[in-house]
């Protein structure tokens, strides 16, 4: 018996040990409301390229481990939200040199982020990250491919083991819902963005 | 010695014939949008039920002995809530249109027994009726493989990060369809 739970410990340590453990980043839609500022009636658009829309990233979790996710599939709802809260129209941009496409959708503004992530645990012996971190930069370009406004965003979040239960991915939620509602805040302040 | 606990108890879900919860449905923004420039018609969506109202008979689940539910209760359910919501990202969704989008789900598999590679893979039929008139009937199918792993937990988080992407599949196959865009036009 001492033989078999042996067994199964170093079983389990080399199964779990050093991996890389997928998580999701995505936050709650949710989070994101519209609140009070009045809406601004024109449409825009955001662009994310096929190569960032299929990037996976590898960044420290705990005990050694690692963590993967992709940070703008996973994100880009968050993006979409955002802007829906603020812009009564929001088009996914395949092209940003599309501009047959920009003249026939009306569109004023294309957002165009940039996203790098990092993490990391301050447990020894669980794998999740206990702090993570977002740094989103956003473009707004006009029609012609101008920019008009730019933002660099640091959003944060930090999870303890209690509160993981299931959701491996929390302090990553918390950053991304930090930092979306802190560029939330910036499209309201924009006066270029009006 | 937490760790320890942790690592237990992962290994014991991915070991001994657990039943875990899929993960909700997440929209493909770019299938939308596709959906959303092809044409402005309105959809409803209606009835989805699996294929002789026998969903275990559909479903094919090889997961190392364990199970996965749907988050919606069935995952005939699944297709129908993934439907409503590529639609409503499309800005075409309106429960009150009389074109109504209807399915019935004949394939829903998934495998991830392999060491190295997981796959999934779904067919359904999908109606369309316009004023109770039936004016389209069409099966679309889809597949979908990613990287797996040799271990079992490492394995299930693959899968959950990867099985929606076969009901984006299924849905952009059925939106890509010429004939299912004049159908709701």
């Amino acid at each position: 018996m001492k033989k078999i739970s042996v067994f199964s410990l170093v079983f389990v340590a080399l199964a779990l040990g050093g991996c890389t453990r997928t998580i999701n980043i995505s936050p709650d839609e949710n989070a994101f409301k519209r609140g009070d500022a009045p809406m601004v009636n024109k449409a825009v658009a955001y662009y994310i390229s096929d190569e960032d829309r299929a990037k996976k990233v590898v960044t420290p979790g705990g005990g050694g481990d690692k963590v993967t996710y992709a940070p703008y599939a996973e994100l880009e709802s968050a993006l979409r939200h955002v802007l829906k809260t603020r812009y009564s129209d929001v088009y996914l941009l395949k092209s940003p040199d599309d501009k047959a496409y920009l003249a026939e959708k009306k569109i004023s503004y294309v957002f165009i982020p940039r996203i790098t992530t990092d993490s990391s645990s301050s447990s020894a012996l669980t794998w999740p990250p206990t702090d993570f971190s977002i740094n989103l930069e956003c473009q707004a370009m006009d029609t012609i491919g101008k920019p008009v406004w730019q933002t660099s965003i640091e959003g944060k979040g930090q999870a303890s083991f209690s509160e993981f239960k299931s959701n491996f991915g929390l302090a990553a939620h918390r950053a991304a819902e930090d930092a979306f509602t802190q560029l939330q805040r910036q499209l309201i302040e924009a006066k270029a963005l009006h | 010695m937490r760790g320890l606990y942790i690592a237990l108890l992962l290994a014991a879900v991915a070991l001994s014939g657990c039943t875990a919860m899929a993960p909700e449905y997440r929209p493909s923004y770019e299938s939308a949008q596709d959906f959303r420039d092809a044409g402005s018609g309105k959809v409803a969506v209606g009835q989805f039920k699996a294929d002789k109202d026998d969903e275990p008979a559909v479903t094919e689940m090889r997961l190392r002995g364990s199970s996965m539910e749907s988050p919606y209760g069935s995952y005939s359910a699944y297709l129908k809530h993934a439907l409503e919501r590529q639609l409503q990202e499309s800005q075409r969704l309106d429960p009150s249109s009389d074109a109504v989008v209807s399915g019935v789900l004949l394939k829903n598999a998934v495998d991830i027994n392999g060491f190295s590679v997981g796959t999934s893979s779904m067919k359904a039929r999908f109606m369309v009726h316009r004023g109770g008139k039936p004016i389209y009937d069409k099966v679309h199918a889809a597949q979908h493989e990613w990287p797996s792993s040799f271990t079992g937990v490492t394995a299930f988080e693959a899968l959950f990060s990867n099985y929606h992407v076969t009901v984006q599949k299924l849905i952009a196959s059925l939106f890509g369809d010429k004939e299912f865009q004049a159908a709701v036009k």
